[in-house]
């Protein structure tokens, strides 16, 4: 078995699948992309024995396996998580055990956490994931203003830990500070909520159909559909665009990106019915939280297509094709 | 194409035919119409994000949903028991246009209009209470109720919702020429005008959606 340590700051991968919504972690393997999953349905982890500020080792544990059992909970995935005990490893050692727990990282001052992999290079197989979190910012598991919300941000990791990108769900202005996030429509958009937020401990139905993607069960790929086309401005394919398919009965909505070839994207995992596309320019962060920025298009403007998609039960929609304008 | 089926049925009805008589009871009678559904709102819904600056959600855009008016035809089936009581039962096809205004995109996104067209069938059956005492110029009134299923296809045949139709409405009839003897009894007309009230098949949100209905038909008696 071929092993390789990847260490993942933020979920930068080399590459994105475009088969998919959401954003799914790939390696290239050959001429083809594997998704990086489990392959084990049930996947023991291990808690550091060290807290942090505010948060006790068990207070640590606590709220990790509440943020595993949020994920556990999608019943139209399979993956199912074990807490096997406390360990005095460290996160982001090939050590042949998932660990999470904090670190100190003063260099990454705007990292909260992160996630790394050891994955069998033939089959994408996850073989062991760690997550760090950064024990130089202030933590809590009760929601405290002023602090981050430990489940929050955990939950968002844990979805690395299973195989799922970024999602770019949300809406962000530039501050002297930096991005501020206005809102988010998942908790795998790249950008925490903030200090004293706990929005993020309850998965948006873009999380749900990622992982459910990875690991369907309970007739998931039966019971939703997808929807395919391309993005194209005068003709050409447009490269990187984020798709967004809104379903006005159910309210969800769901993301992807158009990263094949001639701009095709496809948004799987949707509930059967007509839905509203639209199509924007990846600003909303940066572009290499989500994947390479290579060849990304970003001058076009805002568009919302005048033929509703619908998501058959179990199939792929007609191709919709998405004509944008320049800005 | 009217004018010839109109021809055809004069010519089968033999001698000895009554004008303007009564619909023989207890006979099948099968109609052919066109009409008109009129067009339902389905309700309106908001893209909400996750609101990181307050308790309300944060809206991407909004939406609000319509099926359009369309043009249906109309096939019924029915008999009357007495001379008060009657079933029918009744298949309507209509293409209706199903709309979504989208407007209000936070990133100025132009208002666009997205629509899909639809395939809608309603099979239905009900009762048929005769008014004789209101007759008029040989038209006979009537008032109907009844319940039936809703079948939509969406554009391309991809997806099929289902639902119920709930309905009461009237309309008169005349039969012009009926006759005692013979495989066909009859020849008439009749106005239907229903409201129907939809649940499940394509829709917004979960509450019931009312829309009107309008036929003309001929029929024949057997």
């Amino acid at each position: 078995m071929k092993r390789a340590l990847t260490l993942m700051l933020l979920a930068v991968m080399a590459a994105a699948s475009p088969a998919h919504a959401y954003l799914h972690l790939t390696l290239s393997i050959g001429s083809s992309q594997r998704p990086l999953k489990w392959n084990s349905t049930r996947v023991g982890w291990f808690a550091t024995d060290r807290g942090a500020s505010g948060v006790s080792a068990t207070q640590f544990q606590v709220s990790i396996a509440r943020a595993f059992a949020t994920w556990e909970g999608v019943p139209t995935a399979s993956i199912t998580f074990q807490f096997i005990g406390f360990t005095s490893n460290v996160p982001f050692e090939d050590d042949g055990i998932s660990t999470l727990g904090f670190a100190a990282e003063p260099e990454l001052d705007r990292v909260l956490g992160a996630t790394s992999f050891v994955v069998d290079t033939l089959t994408g197989e996850l073989v062991e994931s760690d997550v760090f979190f950064n024990s130089i910012f202030p933590w809590s598991t009760s929601g405290d203003a002023g602090r981050f919300d430990l489940q929050s941000v955990a939950t968002h990791e844990i979805g690395h830990f299973v195989g799922l990108g970024h999602s770019a769900l949300g809406e962000t202005e530039m501050r002297p500070e930096g991005r501020r996030v206005l809102a988010s429509g998942a908790v795998m958009f790249p950008i925490s909520l903030g200090r004293g937020s706990i929005q993020d401990r309850e998965l948006q139905p873009d999380d749900i159909a990622g992982i459910s993607g990875l690991y369907p069960d309970g007739g998931f790929a039966e019971t939703t559909g997808a929807i395919s086309g391309r993005i194209v401005r005068d003709g050409a394919g447009v490269l990187g665009a984020h798709v967004v398919a809104f379903n006005p009965r159910t309210g969800a909505l769901i993301g992807g990106f158009s990263l094949g070839e001639g701009g095709a994207f496809q948004i799987a995992g949707l509930q059967p019915g007509p839905y509203v596309i639209r199509v924007e320019p990846l600003d909303d962060a940066d572009i290499d939280s989500f994947f390479e920025p290579e060849g990304i298009d970003l001058d076009f403007q805002v568009t919302i297509h005048p033929r509703l998609a619908v998501a058959p039960p179990g199939g792929a929609s007609d191709r919709v094709d998405v004509a944008v304008r320049p800005k | 194409m009217t004018r010839a089926f109109w021809l055809l049925l004069v010519l089968c009805l033999p001698a000895g035919a009554h004008a303007q008589s009564e619909i023989p009871l207890r006979r099948l009678q099968l109609a052919a119409g066109i009409g008109i559904v009129g067009g339902a709102s389905l309700g309106s819904a908001d893209a909400n994000l996750r609101s990181n600056m307050s308790s309300d959600p944060y809206r991407l855009f909004a939406s609000s949903s319509r099926l359009e008016r369309a043009a249906i035809l109309d096939l019924r089936v029915a008999v009357d028991l007495t001379r008060r009581f009657g079933i029918d039962g009744h298949l309507l096809y209509g293409h209706p246009e199903l709309r979504i205004d989208v407007s209000g995109d936070v990133e100025s996104a132009s208002p666009v209009t997205a629509l899909d067209r639809l395939d809608q069938y309603v099979i239905d059956g009900g009762v048929v209470i005769a008014l004789h005492e209101l007759t008029a110029g040989g038209w006979q009134p009537f008032a109907a109720g009844g319940a039936g299923y809703l079948r939509q296809l969406h554009e391309g045949l991809t997806l099929t919702e289902e639902g119920t139709v709930f309905y009461v409405g009237g309309g008169a009839r005349r039969a012009f020429v009926t006759r005692t003897r013979g495989l066909l009894r009859g020849l008439g007309a009749r106005g239907d005008v229903r409201l129907n009230v939809l649940s499940g098949g394509v829709r917004v949100d979960d509450g019931a959606r009312r829309h009107v209905s309008v036929s003309g038909s001929v029929f024949v008696v057997f």
